[in-house]
């Protein structure tokens, strides 16, 4: 019986998914509580997630894949994974960083980052993630300045 | 960490649920300088944070023509006339034979100046500067060569520098054949000892003098760079590649402490006309092969040179071939590891210019 390998992790919304250890633990969090718990024969167990059904699959799916593809199609494949749009995004970022998985974390980040370079100014920056000018307008004129080698 | 539901609108949640770490990790991997200003100006938190960046990355761009160039070029001219008022004979000799076409700065660094954006990243650990795509042609391609391509590690002087050229560089897509790989190998034990005429021997010594100098430039610009921003403690890493992808300069964190004590204790006030740092006495250990396969890259080299270059005061220098240089480029990386065990070299001094 191979159940004493896998762990059941349920997430927020109840709904479980079974994972190999090895990549389970490949997220810091589950990692520390399966430490905590100190047992090696564990079949079943529970952790209450806060991130939903669908990004905890993602994760899961994303960690699985990595441990199985060569190099170069790993690269293809994690580009076409982190092709989504900005809500799907935002989910993965939350789900990488609660559950503290790494590699998901940084392939998130330079999606965004690579986002923001899309970006030809400020303007667009702001219109793409939402965020308002808070600056007066003296402080963004000074700011403007700065940057004035960037020919933008 | 706040939660939302999805009913909310998830985009203007978006940055303000990240908490600062994340948003630092976002600039981290941002690297490149244009976005990073452009984040400076997004919002006064996104103000706040990006200066903490650690990892910069900057396009260099070239300067502006024509009215730049005929400033700077003027310029140029009257600080050698002057200088040459004070050098000596033996040093004017070297300037007529080194090129002074890639001394010129011909690339906007005003960004690094001490007024310039650089000054903001305080945090910076590694820094990677790409130089614009050469004006005059790729290094070396007015000597005959098809391939050549660099790679040079600094401290205060030049530590290490590796070097491989050729005088043809195509594609091939017949390895696969075993016939023709064992055909090689019989060839090349014969190759190895075949012996480079002077007319080959002098060009080899001609490409290896112009990448010391596209070097020592580097080094005199970075000298430039750190003298006007001296607020960076942290800085551990400097990499000066070019868009031709033909040399790179780096340096490590002890390199960078040597750099910068040797800025705070002398001037150099000589070189200044030359726009490039000296290169001091140097040992060159130089493999040649007419032929070279690089499979894994596909490519065939012919005239092959691979020069590896220490100062003198180092001594011997040995064959060892586990050098952090290199890494990226393939044929590169392949033609090193290739040449390198061929056993016949030859050995040389240049004396420094």
């Amino acid at each position: 019986m191979l159940l004493s390998k896998n762990s059941a992790l349920e997430s927020k919304d109840n709904e479980i998914f079974e994972v190999e250890e090895s990549i389970a633990i490949q997220s810091e969090l589950i990692k520390t509580m399966t430490t905590m718990v100190n047992s090696k024969a564990y079949v079943n167990e529970r952790n209450q997630m806060v991130p939903e059904a669908r990004c905890r699959k993602q994760a899961n799916y994303h960690v699985e894949q990595n441990n199985k593809i060569v190099d170069e199609e790993l690269s293809d494949w994690e580009s076409k994974f982190f092709e989504v749009d900005m809500d799907d995004l935002h989910e993965l970022f939350m789900a990488a960083n609660y559950l503290e998985i790494e590699s998901l974390l940084n392939g998130v980040t330079k999606r965004v980052g690579d986002f923001i370079k899309a970006c030809k100014n400020v303007e667009v920056i702001r219109q793409t993630f939402g965020i308002n000018n808070d600056f007066a307008a003296q402080q963004e004129e000074e700011i403007r300045k700065l940057n004035s080698w960037n020919h933008i | 960490m706040c939660y939302k539901t999805h009913e909310e609108d998830d985009d203007l949640a978006y940055f303000d649920c990240l908490p600062d770490a994340l948003l630092l990790l976002i600039f981290n991997k941002l690297h490149d300088l244009k976005s990073l200003t452009n984040c400076l100006s997004v919002s006064k938190r996104f103000r706040s944070l990006v200066p903490f960046t650690d990892t910069i990355f900057i396009s260099i761009p070239p300067l502006p023509k024509p009215s730049n160039i005929a400033a700077s070029y003027i310029n140029n001219t009257l600080r050698q006339v002057f200088h040459n008022l004070f050098l000596k004979p033996l040093r004017c000799f070297h300037r007529l034979m080194a090129s002074p076409k890639s001394t010129t700065m011909s690339f906007d660094i005003s960004c690094c100046h001490s007024n310039g954006v650089l000054r903001i990243f305080k945090e910076m650990k590694s820094l990677h500067l790409e130089l614009p795509l050469h004006g005059d042609g790729e290094l070396g391609s007015s000597n005959g060569a098809s391939f050549l391509q660099w790679k040079a590690d600094f401290g205060s002087n030049l530590r290490t520098c590796i070097i491989v050229g050729a005088t043809s560089f195509q594609k091939c897509n017949t390895f696969s054949s075993s016939a023709i790989c064992s055909q090689r190998k019989e060839e090349r034990i014969f190759m190895e000892e075949t012996v480079l005429n002077d007319d080959e021997l002098k060009l080899r010594v001609i490409w290896t003098i112009s990448c010391l100098i596209a070097a020592s430039t580097r080094q005199y610009l970075l000298k430039q760079i750190l003298a006007d921003n001296p607020n960076v403690p942290m800085l551990e890493r400097v990499v000066i590649s070019d868009a031709n992808k033909q040399g790179m300069f780096s340096m490590g964190k002890e390199e960078l402490v040597e750099m910068r004590n040797s800025i705070n204790t002398k001037q150099e006030a000589s070189s200044s006309s030359m726009e490039r740092s000296p290169v001091p006495e140097v040992n060159m250990k130089l493999w040649y092969l007419p032929i070279l396969d690089l499979p894994d890259s596909g490519y065939v080299m012919k005239g092959a040179t691979l020069v590896l270059i220490r100062p003198v005061v180092d001594g011997m220098i040995e064959n060892n071939s586990d050098d952090p240089l290199v890494g990226d480029e393939k044929p590169f990386t392949e033609a090193v590891r290739e040449m390198s065990k061929v056993k016949k070299s030859y050995l040389m001094t240049m004396s420094s210019f």
